[in-house]
């Protein structure tokens, strides 16, 4: 049984420009212990996209529909307050982006981290806090660290302290928005060891958000890219990587630029579209090189050059 | 954001809506009485005695009749220039000066006044003659006079009345005691006693005896009132004649114990309050923003200075100053709106300088800087515009505390009493007792006109929030 | 004379205050020399707090340094008073790391980018129209007639980017600052404005001053490479040879930890130094990377500064391994 089947997930929302499709037919399907990175460009939906597996959503929604099915159940039947008692930080916790710079500045991180648990039924306080050292320990900070206040800390650090915030209830999956991406690259190496660590070691599930294709594949097992609200292609990591079926990702890999090789960063020319006024057919048709006539009349159905992979682009349908 | 913005974004919130509505509302009316009424309206009008003299004192507006039982009388004044028919004879005219009256009230009149200015006449002296003529048929003749004859030494053409008119105040005139009691004694009747009489005049004039055979009840109907002039000579001429009916309702508005049309002064209060407000809030706002661009831009010495500068002149105790200031320097209304302003301008510069700090270690100006602009270029040319929408709120939120300011400072006694605002007649009708007299019109209007001034504002504040505060516009 | 800029012992020193009364001293930059050769971009890599941007503003002199000297084209501007300032501002130009804030939103492009000329006063309108109307050609925001009323908030980042590009050139410059100018624009347009640049510098020959975090970039884009960790360089060479043959632990810490997209790597743990830096208030003694080096000599680098030696031609590198 899948841990995460999320089928035809739309989010809407309605802003003055118009209805924006933020997340638009978005299916998907995570097994227990894997780790599945979302990738985009910013404005792309990825964050959307958590916001609606996590039930917390603004209030400007024009739509919200699709069924997202957790470990069995399905959560479009829970009431807001079920979800809530139930699911969230329960069994999906997020580390939201940007969270680090949160933290309550007057209250010390241990009692921050703890506070998820305090708030369940008998849990002392004293049990909640040696859960937290774990924790700390766990995320290979030392354990001073829960006597500080936020500011006493860096910022890879505050980091850690957010994911040990979601992991506090031993959640199953873990939605993680672009966690690194304030950080240096040498903080944001360590913080992917030790998430490798916990996933090897707790058989953690991460939905792992991020733009950056290369950090990507220093964790996640299958990825997902987002283009203006769709998932235009997703896969086992090797398939998306070696083979990549859509053009966006082809062109998204070669503007990764490469420290070890003499390949050349390229660039997509053109910008994302107007997500209140979205081209039609496909959506990457007036960036796309080898866009054809079809390309810019229909919308592409999903296909799939083999079970573990499956892309949005009439490329795989051959030309008419 | 650009000005055409700005107003887009105002207009879209309700709030922004009604300001803008109530402020070209406000503004009209303003322009309306500057252009309606000379500019040293307070002293040429509002505070000369003798504009008001035949005013009814403490008269509630007239429409408040719909909400009493009794019709009471609407003060009215009647003025003629020409006569309404001339009456030739041989060597004499008679110049007939008529005035319709349309009495429906329910009571007799306060009293009744006539006056005549400014007559020359060549030969003879002419004989003037007031005389109503009732519903009832009957005829009455109130008043006779001779002018005066020629003095020992003058000679033609002779002028009377042109200092001060021949004013008659024919409620207590004796000779028209005389005509009422013929008038009764002929029509009715009644042998009354003069003393009795004294006092009734309008009674007896506007009404016919009651079946009791005491008293008198109205009369409704139609009545003239005609002056009749007899000239002996072409040219002689006059130039007004004036029958006013004492009410006890008088206009839009009412009067106030002087007799003051509470109408006019209410509405010369608009350009003056629009005018306190706005003109406090520009020195203000311009000095806080002068100030705070200094002060966050260039720093060091500077900063230090205008900040504690600031700090001084914002905990000094403003009201106590202001009283002291105003005792020794007169109360001047400029003075009180240079005072406010003066006095106004700290908090914006110690909030302004806060947000040069940011912008001073923003990109902009590190880009400016490198480009090699000026510091002046820099301050005035980008750190201004950025904070211009900003500014602009502020001076809208700053015009109603100037206009309560003053109006605060007129209720204390310290307005300027060449300039009447609504301050000032709140504070005349406290002094008199208006409000123990239940006097509402003369308290409630500017009470609510300040209110409403104010309140203008701060909806145009509320509405310009989302341009200030862009996290507010969706 | 083939060096246009050159910061010799620059040290710049912020004094902020401490909890109790006293204050202290940030260290941003503490002891940097370097030379930009002319048409040369010389890449200045390190992580946030190592004082490249600090480096960055002292070289174009929007501060003076606590020590040092800055010399450009063979003057000492390092006191400049205000005229010589402002001669130096015609030649030496900065492009800001945040395409929204660093132009000014009240005004169109054309006011932009005729501010500069304003400022030195060049050509009458007409010319003036032809330079902004050219600098718009050379940024590609064609055509120029089109772009120059716009207002900015009608432009994505990569044109806003462009738009300061554009300001920052219209002068002719011979030394540009850019600092950090494609990290906040996304991923697929970055290296279409990092082309743009390389472009320009040869058409017009000019020298960069690329300041990043993204090693990667610098890779691609520049002819040399600083290294700075804690306000001082700890390795320079030309940009091929520091990438494959890095001398000092933090550069192949650096190195280390940017990832490639490879399908393997999530099988493998990273080799990554441990720790964060220090503060720039409370610099390590000896060595500034001692306390994170896995290369650590107790009693030598915990003690002596390595001074940057010349490990082989043009490279440079101050780690006691090269002693």
């Amino acid at each position: 049984m899948a841990l995460l089947r999320v089928s035809d997930l739309r989010l809407y929302y309605a802003t003055v420009g118009g209805v924006l499709p933020a997340v638009d037919e978005v299916s998907l399907i995570m097994e227990g212990g894997e780790a599945l990175g979302v990738v985009g460009e910013s404005g792309a939906g990825k964050s959307s996209l958590a916001l609606a597996l996590m039930r917390t959503l603004p209030r400007n929604i024009a739509l919200y529909d699709g069924i997202i099915e957790f470990e069995g159940v399905d959560c479009s039947k829970l009431s807001d307050e079920e979800f809530r008692k139930r699911i969230r930080w329960q069994r999906i916790a997020m580390v939201f982006q940007g969270a680090m710079d949160s933290l309550n500045p007057v209250m010390r991180v241990g009692h921050q981290v703890a506070e998820p648990l305090l708030l369940q039924p008998g849990v002392s306080r004293e049990q909640a806090y040696a859960a937290v050292q774990r924790q700390l320990e766990l995320l290979l900070l030392p354990p001073e660290v829960f006597q500080r206040y936020p500011h006493e800390l860096s910022g890879g650090m505050r980091q850690r302290i957010m994911i040990a915030m979601a992991l506090i209830l031993s959640p199953k999956l873990v939605i993680l928005d672009e966690p690194t991406s304030a950080l240096d690259v040498i903080i944001q190496a360590q913080i992917m060891n030790v998430l490798k660590r916990l996933k090897g070691e707790l058989g953690l599930s991460i939905l792992f958000i991020t733009h950056d294709l290369a950090l990507a594949s220093d964790l996640c097992d299958a990825i997902a890219v987002m283009y203006a609200g769709e998932i235009i292609e997703q896969g086992g990591v090797e398939e998306v990587l070696t083979e990549p079926g859509h053009p966006y990702t082809q062109k998204l890999l070669a503007t990764v630029p490469r420290l070890k090789s003499e390949a050349i960063p390229e660039f997509i020319p053109g910008a994302p579209p107007d997500m209140t006024h979205l081209p039609q057919g496909c959506r990457f048709h007036p960036r796309c090189p080898h866009a054809f006539e079809r390309c810019r009349r229909e919308r592409p159905l999903p296909f799939r050059p083999n079970p573990r992979h499956q892309v949005r682009c009439w490329l795989w349908r051959g030309r008419p | 954001m650009r000005p055409q913005e700005a107003i887009r974004v105002l207009l879209s919130s309700g709030p922004g809506k009604a300001g803008i509505i109530f402020f070209l509302a406000l503004a009209a009316v303003s322009l309306y009485a500057i252009v309606a009424y000379p500019l040293d309206f307070g002293l040429r009008f509002w505070n000369n005695p003798a504009i008001w003299a035949d005013n009814p004192r403490n008269a509630p507006p007239a429409w408040s009749n719909t909400f009493t039982h009794l019709r009471r009388v609407e003060h009215t004044t009647f003025r003629a220039t020409e006569p309404a028919a001339v009456i030739p004879g041989a060597g004499v005219e008679t110049r007939l000066y008529t005035f319709d009256l349309d009495y429906r009230f329910e009571e007799s009149p306060a009293f009744t006044s006539f006056s005549l200015r400014h007559l020359t006449y060549y030969s003879r002296p002419p004989l003037i003659t007031l005389s109503l003529a009732r519903p009832d048929g009957r005829e009455m003749l109130l008043y006779r006079h001779a002018v005066r004859g020629p003095d020992p030494g003058e000679s033609p053409p002779v002028s009377r009345y042109v200092e001060a008119p021949l004013r008659v105040y024919l409620s207590g005139d004796d000779t028209v005691l005389w005509n009422i009691a013929d008038f009764l004694g002929r029509e009715f009747e009644m042998e009354l006693p003069l003393s009795q009489l004294r006092g009734m005049v309008d009674e007896i004039a506007f009404g016919i005896p009651g079946g009791d055979g005491q008293g008198f009840r109205v009369l409704p109907g139609d009545y003239t009132i005609t002056v009749a002039v007899k000239v002996y000579h072409p040219q002689d001429s006059i130039s007004e004649v004036v029958f006013v009916l004492g009410g006890s309702v008088y206009g839009l508005m009412g009067t106030d114990t002087l007799g003051r049309d509470l109408a006019v002064g209410l509405l010369f209060g608009f350009p003056i309050a629009l005018f306190i407000g706005l003109v406090t809030a520009l020195l203000a706002t311009t000095m806080g923003t002068l100030m705070g661009i200094l002060s966050g831009y260039q720093g060091g010495k500077t900063d230090i200075f205008i900040q504690r500068f600031c700090d001084v002149l914002g905990n000094i105790p403003l009201l106590p100053i202001l009283i002291f200031l105003i005792f020794v320097l007169g109360q001047k209304l400029m003075l009180v709106i240079l005072i406010l302003a003066a006095f106004g301008w700290p908090g914006l510069t110690i909030l302004i300088r806060s947000m040069v700090l940011q912008l001073r270690s923003g990109q902009l100006v590190e880009a400016t800087r490198a480009l090699g602009a000026s510091p002046w270029r820099i301050m005035l040319r980008h750190i201004f515009f950025q904070i211009a929408p900003f500014v602009l709120a502020q001076m809208i939120f700053f015009t109603p505390a100037a206009i309560l300011a003053e109006a605060g400072l007129s209720f204390l006694g310290l307005g300027d009493p060449s300039i009447p605002t609504w301050g000032q007649i709140l504070e005349f009708g406290f002094r008199t007792g208006a409000v123990y007299a239940g006097y509402w019109w003369w308290v409630l209007p500017p009470g609510l006109l300040i209110v409403l001034t104010a309140m203008t504002f701060v909806l145009l504040t509320l509405g310009m929030e989302p341009v200030v505060n862009p996290r507010l516009r969706s | 004379m083939n060096h246009l800029l050159m910061l010799e012992g620059v040290k710049m020193y912020f004094q902020v205050r401490s909890r109790f009364f006293g204050s202290l001293a940030v260290k941003a930059v503490d002891g940097v020399s370097l030379e930009v050769k002319r048409a040369e971009t010389l890449a200045v890599v390190g992580e946030s707090g190592s004082g490249k941007s600090t480096l960055g503003r002292v070289s174009l002199r929007l501060i003076r340094p606590s020590a040092g000297r800055v010399i450009f084209d063979g003057e000492d501007i390092t006191a400049a008073n205000d005229a010589e300032l402002k001669r130096f501002r015609k030649r030496a130009q900065g492009i800001f790391q945040d395409p929204f804030s660093s132009i000014d939103p009240f005004m169109n492009i054309y006011q932009i980018l005729e501010e500069p000329l304003f400022i030195h006063g060049l050509g009458n309108s007409r010319e003036r129209r032809r330079l902004i109307y050219e600098a718009l050609e050379e940024v590609k925001l064609t055509p120029p007639q089109e772009f120059a009323p716009k207002y900015p908030d009608r432009l994505s980042g990569g044109q806003r980017q462009r738009v300061g590009i554009a300001r920052a050139l219209i002068l002719r410059p011979d030394y540009v600052v850019a600092d950090e100018p494609v990290s906040m624009i996304d991923a697929s347009s970055r290296a279409e404005i990092l082309y743009l640049l390389r472009e320009l510098q040869d058409r017009h020959g000019m020298s960069f001053l690329y300041i990043t975090h993204d090693i990667a970039t610098a890779r691609h884009f520049s002819h040399r490479i600083a290294v700075m960790y804690l306000g001082r360089i700890v390795e320079t060479a030309p940009t091929k040879e520091l990438i494959e043959k890095p001398r000092h632990p933090y550069t192949m810490a650096l190195i280390e930890a940017v990832p490639s997209p490879d399908p393997a790597n999530r099988f493998r743990e990273r080799r990554v130094i441990p720790g964060e830096p220090a503060s720039p208030t409370r610099v390590p003694p000896g060595c500034r990377l001692h306390p994170r080096c896995p290369l650590f000599i107790r009693g030598k680098c915990d003690v002596i500064e390595p001074p940057l030696i010349e490990v082989m031609e043009s490279h440079y590198a101050a780690c006691h391994l090269y002693c």
